[in-house]
């Protein structure tokens, strides 16, 4: 007798024989976290979908962590046995769908938040149509779902209890996250939040505060990600890196996905041009230089969400900033030549006491690490976690640089 | 304390088939008076839906006026009716319907005591404190013992501390009045004591006992301190509340309460931490 089913099945047993609420409470987390080792077991699924209607919320909320670790095989079994009279029963497995995520439950859930009589089925389903995992489905699916969850949500605005329309908030602020780029369905969604979010049409204050804070959040989102190249007198490199990076986010057609500058650790230079060698050099690759020098300041280091010092001083320099500010700095702060792809460079040198080829050279690594760290902030899909999260770099980290601070998100 | 769908709220009324009705129908239906049954659900229907109609007010103070003994045979009571028409007075808003409120709470009916002593509270009537203190004074021996004919107390006791709360009015001689409940052998006068004390006085001691009340091993003590926190706005409670054993319907609605209530208590955790820890229980 295989010991993994001979222990499930005890397990599930265990749950059918509880006597009181504790044990039930106790036997269900035991049958939630048991390791089913890759198999599918469908007594342990219908026994934690039966536990849902127990009236017990201890372990129903034990029982939803336990179809939702399951995932997918667990779907079928909910969608089928969804018990018509038990609203109870029904919000919680509207809740287990809406942790499991998958596209079969679309439909279920677009006909619980439209006519269910149980707000709290209805609230879970508004949360799920949120959260429905679109990876993996060709763009033309994707699309349909999100149109679907889209209209069963601006509906959901209407409904009569507050619980509900909040959880319709949540539901476009997840929604919108996924969204694509259709201006129309964008429109839609800022709308509807807004009504919600209006005090003049929506009557529950809480509603109205998350309301808000979801466009809030959206803009977060949808704003330019803000770059700031780093070095020394903000006259050679970081000027040439700003305009590097510009003239290759106009090539790219990208100039409004991104907010651009540059500054020097130091201030001798301030208001000045870039270097007219640097600027010749640049011109000579099609490259303007439109920058006046400036200094690095504290505020830099919550302005931006990534600076980029060109050598280990800058770097220095820019980490004692931080410092200062006790920690406090949004901006993730990574050496350029981090990004570079084809040159492995220690940093991008200081060219201003050399000859014509320095600044050359200097070009030659800009374009190279601008090239890479575009690649790199396009793949975010939220500009708010920054790059160089594990997983997301296209690049293996250059010699030297730090490992990239954690997300503040 | 009220939990969701208590007396009051006709889940079905025997004599409508249960198809939705306009304020028009409520109207009449609160206008006639051979059947009760149709009195009781449109006095009900009135305050659920706020009704702004300048007849539902008279009719909802004469509905308050209606009186007929406890019949257990008889179906739907004549006091049911002025006790959903005192509970709708409540939810309206309705300050002109204080003095007929007040003059209900001295009625021979505890039931319907209670209904007014929740309206007054909602009304946030400063004119109810010397009345509600007046019948508190004997203490949880003499207000809140249990009467000789059922299970409920001499007062309800419940709605009138958690009326005297509400309204706000603090002060020595009102928290000696109902301090002495915090005792009470019941969890849930004691949750409704420490409620009120703790809207009236802001001191985090009577916080503690609410707390610890979240954990007790009854759902019905559990639920009642997780609305008297909500009620409060107890923002420190947030992770006791989101972590209790209870319904998730009824931590939204707590911590709503922390959301719309809490800004004075804890400034620190932020209404944003509250909105997430909501998004969670959906």
């Amino acid at each position: 007798m295989d010991p993994g089913i001979d222990s499930l099945a005890s397990r599930v047993e265990a749950v059918r024989q509880a006597a009181s609420a504790e044990e039930l409470l106790a036997a269900t987390r035991a049958l939630a976290l048991s390791d089913h080792g890759g198999r599918v077991e469908e007594s342990a699924i219908a026994c934690l979908v039966e536990v849902l209607g127990f009236n017990n919320p201890g372990a129903a909320v034990a029982a939803v962590e336990g179809l939702i670790r399951l995932g997918p095989s667990a779907v079928d079994p909910l969608l089928s046995r969804l018990d018509p009279r038990n609203y109870g029963a029904r919000a919680w497995a509207v809740r287990a769908l809406a942790g499991i995520g998958d596209v079969r439950g679309l439909a279920l859930l677009e006909e619980a938040l439209g006519s269910d009589v149980g707000p709290s089925v209805r609230r879970a389903a508004a949360y799920g149509l949120g959260r429905l995992q679109l990876e993996g489905l060709p763009e033309v699916e994707r699309r349909a779902v999100r149109g679907r969850a889209l209209q069963s949500l601006l509906a959901g605005c209407r409904d009569g209890e507050w619980v509900v329309r909040y959880a319709v908030a949540v539901g476009l602020e997840l929604l919108a996250r996924s969204m694509g780029p259709d201006p129309e369905e964008r429109r839609q969604l800022g709308e509807s939040l807004a009504t919600l979010a209006d005090p003049g049409r929506e009557e529950t204050p809480v509603v109205q505060l998350r309301a808000r804070l979801a466009l809030e959040r959206i803009a977060e989102l949808e704003r330019p990600t803000r770059v700031l190249f780093v070095c020394l007198g903000n006259i050679c490199r970081s000027p040439a890196a700003e305009g590097v990076f510009l003239h290759l986010l106009a090539r790219e057609g990208l100039e409004t996905a991104f907010t651009v500058d540059s500054a020097g650790t130091g201030g001798w230079h301030v208001g000045r041009p870039a270097d007219a060698r640097m600027r010749a050099a640049a011109a000579r690759r099609g490259i303007s230089l439109p920058s006046r020098a400036r200094q690095l300041e504290a505020a830099d280091l919550k302005r931006f969400d990534i600076i980029l010092p060109m050598d280990d001083d800058n770097l220095a320099g820019v980490m004692a900033l931080a410092q200062r500010q006790g920690g406090k700095a949004h901006a993730q702060i990574t050496p350029m030549v981090h990004y570079c792809r084809r040159f492995q460079s220690r940093e991008v040198p200081d060219p201003y006491y050399g000859g014509d080829e320095g600044f050359e050279h200097v070009l030659d690594l800009l374009e190279d690490a601008c090239g890479g760290l575009l690649a790199t902030l396009r793949l975010r899909p939220d500009p708010a976690r920054p790059p160089g999260e594990p997983g997301r770099e296209t690049d293996p980290p250059g010699p030297g640089s730090p490992p990239p601070p954690p997300s503040h998100r | 304390m009220q939990a969701p769908g208590a007396p009051g709220s006709p889940a079905s009324s025997g004599s409508t088939n249960g198809e939705p009705i306009d304020e028009q129908e409520a109207l009449a239906r609160l206008r006639q008076s051979e059947d009760a049954s149709l009195q009781y659900y449109a006095a009900w229907w009135l305050g659920r839906n706020r009704s702004r109609h300048p007849e539902a007010v008279p009719l909802l103070l004469e509905a308050l006026r209606q009186r007929r003994p406890r019949d257990p045979g008889a179906g739907v009571e004549e006091n049911a009716v002025a006790r959903n028409a005192a509970r709708a007075l409540g939810k309206l808003g309705e300050a002109s319907a204080i003095p007929d409120l007040l003059a209900t709470l001295e009625d021979g009916d505890d039931g319907l005591r209670e209904a007014a002593a929740r309206a007054l509270g909602e009304l946030r009537a400063d004119a109810a404190v010397a009345p509600l203190l007046r019948r508190l004074a004997s203490g949880p021996q003499g207000a809140g013992a249990q009467r000789s004919d059922s299970p409920r107390l001499q007062e309800p006791c419940e709605a009138m501390l958690e009326a005297l709360g509400a309204i706000g009015v603090g002060g020595e001689a009102v928290c000696a009045v109902v301090e002495p409940f915090t005792g009470h052998e019941r969890p849930l006068i004691r949750s409704a004591a420490c409620r009120a004390l703790l809207q009236l006085t802001g001191e985090a001691r009577w916080a503690s006992d609410l707390v610890a009340l979240l954990v007790h091993p009854h759902l019905q003590v559990r639920r009642a301190a997780l609305m008297d926190l909500g009620a409060v706005g107890w923002r420190p409670a947030l992770e006791p509340i989101c972590r209790s054993l209870a319904e998730n319907s009824l931590k939204l609605i707590a911590l709503r309460g922390l959301v719309e209530h809490g800004e004075a208590h804890e400034p620190h955790t932020k209404t944003t931490a509250v909105l997430d820890a909501m998004d969670t229980l959906l």
